[in-house]
């Protein structure tokens, strides 16, 4: 029953040691595993009729909404270059954001931006982690580098946090290791790289 | 993508799966309305998927159908991605359920009409695959399984994927894709009968 998997190599190491025990004593299945590494070969080899075009075909999808709105992706066709030119006006904005506000005002007591004032000036470090964190992965990560939740979630889920700017080069060091945390990157000068 | 494969493979051999750091990298980006990142995914996974599909649906428009469907779902729902399983898991399994919705709706024959005319030797764009006799009846015998067969050998023998990987994806017990599996080689290895040997 096994033998398929055997072939492509994903039994577990018990399983794998079971068959190839009873492989070395039983012809009959020695005969076997040769025929069916030949039907998988020939199976594998098999063409199908939905080979894509080359170059990929992409398809053409519209902005994402507000993350509150259902997003229909496919909705509405926008070509894919409009789509990537509006990715990269909003990836120009978020730089701007992220080197930029240290030396602005805030505009709008409705708005605050990273680096701004208060809570966020405080800030030295974002953090972005991994979708399936819970909170206290998120406590404990905190706690492994001293840091201090200053601000968050932002737009995109990330959260800015202080830690002692001699040791941030460490913090954010022993933070990318984390298996929760996905992106951690300074985020002001002070004791920057 | 892969479907030039031929060679055989022991347990030994590392497999080319995609890498699962990257995919989390990608589907955290995603799940943030990252276009870019879903580009790059949807890449990884359209051959693939497109193979996987065309074992399920025959018709290629349905294919293509159902293959965006699928990545419109992960598009939309990537935030709610957990990790509990692959995201190949995760990605493979929407594919089945919509396929096989698509194919109910389509009324989808579970039997290859075309098989008939293929088998009589007219030329096809498989022509490229060999026009000798054992693919022949290799490409016949496929196509009088099932879907769900068809669906266990595929994974097995083109996605490598291990049994309770495709039990995930195909939403069912480990116990029926074994016995699928065992019912399907029948099948194949009967059909092929002395042929399969010339390939040993």
């Amino acid at each position: 029953m096994l033998m398929p998997w055997h072939v492509n190599g994903t039994l577990d190491a018990a399983e794998a040691a079971l068959l190839e025990a009873h492989l070395t004593e039983c012809a009959e299945c020695r005969a076997d595993l040769e025929a069916e590494s030949a039907l998988r070969a020939m199976v594998a080899a098999m063409p199908h009729d939905a080979t894509p075009a080359e170059p990929a075909r992409l398809p053409r999808l519209r902005q994402p909404a507000p993350l509150a709105a259902p997003r229909r992706f496919f909705a509405r066709r926008v070509p894919l270059g409009w789509m990537l030119a509006g990715q990269a006006a909003a990836a120009a904005v978020v730089a701007f954001v992220l080197v930029v506000p240290q030396s602005q005002p805030a505009v709008d007591p409705a708005y605050r931006l990273l680096g701004s004032d208060e809570q966020a000036a405080a800030g030295n470090v974002i953090v972005l982690f991994a979708p399936d964190s819970a909170e206290h992965e998120l406590r404990e990560a905190l706690g492994q580098v001293g840091g201090r939740l200053t601000d968050g979630p932002t737009a995109s889920g990330a959260y800015v946090i202080r830690v002692n700017a001699a040791d941030r080069p460490a913090a954010l060091e022993r933070l990318r290791g984390m298996r929760q945390v996905v992106l951690a990157e300074p985020i002001d000068a002070d004791g920057g790289p | 993508m892969g479907a030039e494969r031929t060679d055989s493979r022991g347990p030994s051999v590392a497999r080319e799966q995609p890498d699962a750091r990257s995919d989390l990298r990608l589907i955290a980006l995603v799940g943030e309305g990252d276009g870019e990142a879903f580009h790059e995914l949807y890449r990884k996974y359209q051959s693939r998927l497109a193979r996987f599909l065309s074992n399920l649906v025959r018709h290629p428009h349905l294919v293509e159908e159902v293959l965006d469907d699928t990545m419109m779902v992960v598009w939309e729902r990537g935030g709610s991605f957990k990790g509990e399983s692959k995201l190949s898991t995760w990605i493979f399994a929407i594919a089945y359920r919509k396929a096989m919705r698509a194919a109910l709706r389509h009324d989808e024959p579970v039997e290859d009409k075309e098989a008939e005319v293929r088998a009589s030797g007219e030329a096809s764009p498989e022509d490229e695959y060999g026009s000798s006799k054992v693919h022949g009846l290799l490409r016949e015998a496929m196509a009088e399984l099932s879907p769900e067969h068809r669906a266990v050998v595929d994974l097995t023998y083109f996605h490598e994927l291990g049994y309770r990987e495709i039990a995930e994806i195909l939403g069912c017990p480990v116990d029926t894709v074994k016995t699928r599996m065992f019912y399907a080689r029948r099948h194949l290895r009967r059909c092929l009968a002395g042929d399969l040997s010339d390939w040993i």
